[in-house]
């Protein structure tokens, strides 16, 4: 291809241009000199919008107040977000756009493993311009492995991690017939690698697996899936997809008698996800809410004992934050409350404590090494928050819920699950 | 507009020639695309297996799958590439592109050191080629790449569906000028045809149609093979209309002389007649009116020789005697005459007359000369004809009697017969005189023409010449046949109605 002999400048140049066609695309607020400006691509629109503009209100939510209580070091943090529609390209055009235009600080809240993966050249590429990358919301691997785990933080625990813990889980019960339910893509090739490696520990194999495409719909069918992991008579099933994805396939699965526990990952959202087998089971009298596991990385939002919890819920009521309206489609009605938005609100928090700590006038070139000097940091969580040298995550834990009563509730228990 | 009828003939050529053509550059085109796409995509396939195998190592080595699958999700993007997956060395798949399941097709594939090329047909997909290259040897894993056949059918059936649009095209193209030419070729063809049979039929009477060579002029016009023939049939034509036009004209010159000469001979006719009964008026009254004072003169004459007999010498009884003579013969003449006239002028209406009893009659009349000349005169049955009978006694009575009067020295034999035939009855009557020369044959039934003297044979030449006008009266003809010495034959006819 003939791009590929033109000099990076040239392709930057090609992007920068492409950028300028879509001047509706607008960052929140009018930006001031020395506000802080963080950079986010994520999906605002189509199938999987719950998540950025969730993960966005979160975060904002946090933004808010600090901002009302006169900024870090009296500068304003300011998101300026694109929407990427969960789609690589896109990503990568606003990647682009937001480190050459923008000039944003640093990089922060993008949602997706197919996006992200795609993204983490482009962080070599700016590397002279300090580009880093913060708390996307996935668990993949390649932003926490070499070679592009050196511009990259995350807080969350990986999909390995999530996945390995509900095998775990499942093994615990003596469901040892696992089953895999994934996106054809990097972000399922990760649910998969880690459901595969912790059943390698015990020398078992995934019994049987079926894939879908990104940006299926709920409304389509999931029955073909449904029909191949029946045939294995599997004991459980491990799903890393989206939430209209695997919503359609827990409908499929509960209609063609397939009642064992289905576990998802955090990446699925997990109020979406319920939210459309409620209506589901409502239009068709029938409880699609059953048996469902969904697999988190922060605690519950509904663990009010939790001073982190307390403030979330404070301000996102108080402030009830919301990307700009040209971001978005119209009809989307927010969730009050979303282990996504929390997740945004505990991104927002590190964040927050980072650009403290980068002092009054913040360089981009020491963010590494102040990231790096977090040690046990309280956010109000329980577990404390560690970065290092070695260590670009902050946390590792993964929380378990089950749906009861139409929503996730912490879940304590798997003996219910005993076989 | 005439159907030509060599098209169907031409038309077979044309779809024998184009279905022959099409098929076999539909055949041509699908293996050559076939060939060469299925090289190229193989080679694709090859280039697509290749470049992730080489990108792999490191990720497989260090890296994780997701990372290999974000890679193998955009080679997918290359078109032809239908499925990418990732073996490792253990032989599991640890990424490829399918939904909702990975083939079990694929999953029997052993990959070893070389890596052919594999077509292979998965249930529900289609027909691929699957392209392995090994990583790193095949220590870590194999790549392999499926290349969908569909779109090498697709690409045969687009080529040769476009190629057959555009022979189809021409196809239609040719059979239009096909049309086109066959009917400028058959169009004039017809035309000439169509004149030629007008020519040969209808048009002798000369109709008052458009001269029909006007209608050629523009086929005649042209130079080719069609044109000559127009020009000729033109020439043709014309010759033709000429030589008609030369007939009517001289027909017309003809019928205008006979017209003429018709014209001319009805008025000299009518002269003629007018003259000829002048004449006969003449002839009639003369004859009459002469008759007086000839009976005076031979009443004195006779009474001269009665008292004064004996007392006139010798001499002047001659003279009176003489005188006494001549009176005699102009009675008779004007008699014979005054017969002449009558036989037009005082005829009897026709009525059926039998002719025996004529016979009989005509013979009880000379019944005298018959006895002195020791005539016989024979008679066939003979028919009833509507006739005038006393003209028919009287001609019979002349000719039986001519008959007796020319005699030869032989006995005097005289036959009367009748042969009917068409219309009307031939009577003969035959004599065994003297005869005459055919030079003769028509002058003796002209008034006042005699053969022979009157010291040989006594007449007034009247005799014939009576007969036919009887004859011609009666609508008839008379006729002689005759040999010198041996006799004479006189023929007449009678119609039957």
């Amino acid at each position: 291809m003939k791009t590929r002999v033109l000099p990076n400048r040239a392709i930057r140049t090609l992007f920068a241009a492409c950028g300028i066609v879509y001047p509706s695309l607008m960052a929140i607020g009018s930006a001031q000199a020395d506000d802080i400006v963080l950079g986010m691509s994520a999906a605002f629109k189509g199938p999987s919008r719950g998540l950025g503009i969730e993960l966005y209100r979160g975060s904002m939510a946090y933004f808010e107040h600090i901002n009302r209580a006169g900024g870090v070091h009296g500068r304003k943090i300011v998101i300026k977000a694109y929407d990427d529609g969960y789609q690589p390209v896109p990503a990568i055009r606003n990647t682009i756009r937001l480190i050459e235009k923008d000039n944003v600080f640093l990089l922060h809240g993008y949602v997706g493993t197919p996006t992200v993966t795609r993204v983490l050249p482009l962080l070599k590429l700016y590397e002279d311009r300090s580009a880093y990358l913060f708390f996307s919301f996935t668990g993949a691997q390649p932003q926490r492995i070499p070679p592009y785990e050196e511009f990259c933080f995350n807080l969350r625990a990986s999909y390995h991690q999530e996945t390995g813990e509900t095998v775990k889980n499942f093994l615990n019960v003596g469901r040892t017939r696992i089953a895999m339910f994934y996106q054809i893509d990097a972000f399922g090739r990760g649910g998969w690698d880690g459901v595969r490696k912790e059943l390698d520990r015990h020398k078992l194999k995934i019994v049987a697996e079926a894939t879908y495409k990104r940006g299926s719909k709920f409304s389509q069918s999931f029955k073909d899936q449904v029909e191949i992991l029946k045939n294995a008579e599997p004991d459980a099933v491990i799903c890393v997809g989206a939430y209209e994805a695997c919503a359609g396939f827990v409908r499929d699965a509960r209609d063609a008698g397939l009642d064992i526990p289905i576990s998802n990952v955090s990446f699925v959202g997990s109020e979406s996800l319920l939210q459309l087998l409620v209506e589901t089971g409502k239009s068709k009298g029938k409880d699609y809410t059953r048996n469902l596991i969904n697999s988190q990385v922060v605690p519950s939002y509904s663990l009010q004992e939790l001073a982190a919890v307390r403030e979330y819920r404070e301000y996102m009521e108080k402030y009830r934050p919301m990307p700009p309206a040209d971001l978005m489609e119209k009809g989307y009605e927010p969730v009050s409350f979303s282990y996504v938005s929390f997740e945004g609100f505990l991104n927002a928090k590190v964040l927050v404590e980072i650009l403290k700590r980068l002092g009054p006038d913040p360089k981009k070139k020491r963010i590494k090494t102040v990231v790096e000097s977090i040690d046990k940091l309280d956010l109000g969580i329980e577990v404390p928050v560690s970065f290092g040298p070695r260590r670009h995550q902050g946390l590792d834990s993964v929380y378990f819920t089950a749906a009861e009563n139409g929503q996730f509730v912490p879940l304590k228990d798997w003996t219910r699950w005993s076989k | 507009m005439k159907y030509p009828r060599l098209l169907p003939r031409t038309l077979l050529v044309l779809v024998l020639v184009f279905g022959v053509t099409m098929a076999a550059t539909s055949l041509s085109t699908a293996l050559r695309i076939d060939v060469t796409l299925t090289e190229q995509y193989e080679a694709r396939g090859q280039a697509i297996a290749e470049s992730i195998a080489s990108a792999s190592v490191e990720i497989l080595l260090f890296r994780d799958v997701s990372t290999i699958q974000a890679m193998i999700d955009r080679y997918l993007e290359i078109r032809g590439a239908s499925y990418i997956f990732v073996v490792d060395a253990r032989g599991e798949v640890v990424a490829h592109t399918f939904s909702p399941r990975f083939p079990e097709e694929l999953a029997r594939i052993e990959d070893g050191p070389e890596s052919p090329v594999r077509r292979i047909y998965i249930e529900n997909e289609g027909e691929f080629m699957d392209i392995a290259s090994p990583i790193l040897a095949g220590r870590v894993g194999y790549v392999h790449v499926g290349m969908e056949r569909r779109f090498i059918r697709e690409k045969i059936w687009s080529a040769i569906a476009g190629q057959l649009a555009i022979l189809g095209g021409v196809f239609l193209v040719c059979l239009l000028l096909a049309f086109v030419l066959m009917r400028r070729i058959v169009q004039p063809l017809d035309l000439l045809t169509e004149h030629a049979q007008n020519i040969a039929s209808a048009d002798t009477q000369g109709s008052d149609r458009t001269d029909p060579a006007l209608e050629l002029v523009p086929i005649a016009a042209r130079t080719d093979e069609v044109g000559h023939l127009a020009q000729a049939f033109q020439r043709m034509t014309k010759e033709v209309a000429k030589r008609e036009q030369q007939l009517r004209q001289a027909h017309a010159e003809l019928e205008l002389r006979v017209q003429e000469r018709t014209q001319e001979l009805a008025r000299t006719n009518k002269a003629l007649s007018a003259s000829n009964a002048d004449l006969e008026q003449f002839a009639f009254a003369a004859s009459h009116d002469l008759q007086e004072p000839l009976r005076a003169i031979s009443g004195y004459c006779q009474l001269l020789q009665r008292q004064y007999a004996g007392k006139l010498d010798g001499k002047a009884g001659d003279y009176v005697k003489n005188a006494v003579d001549g009176v005699e013969r102009m009675y008779t003449l004007i008699n014979d005459l005054l017969e002449f006239a009558r036989v037009t002028r005082r005829g009897e209406p026709f009525q059926p007359t039998d002719f025996n009893g004529v016979v009989s009659e005509a013979r009880a009349r000379l019944k005298v000369a018959i006895e002195e000349a020791g005539a016989t005169v024979a008679c066939d049955d003979l028919p009833t004809l509507p006739a005038d009978r006393g003209q028919m006694i009287r001609l019979l009575q002349n000719l039986i009697g001519n008959a007796i009067k020319y005699r030869a020295e032989r006995p005097c034999q005289v036959n009367i017969s009748a042969e009917e035939s068409r219309g009307e009855v031939q009577f003969a009557v035959r004599d065994n005189g003297i005869g005459m020369e055919a030079e003769y044959f028509e002058r003796v039934f002209v008034i006042f023409q005699r053969l022979h003297t009157r010291q040989e044979y006594p007449g007034t030449g009247i005799g014939l010449a009576i007969c036919k006008r009887i004859v011609e009266r009666h609508g008839g003809r008379i006729w002689v046949a005759s040999d010198v010495g041996k006799g004479s034959t006189f023929f007449f006819t009678i119609r039957k109605t």
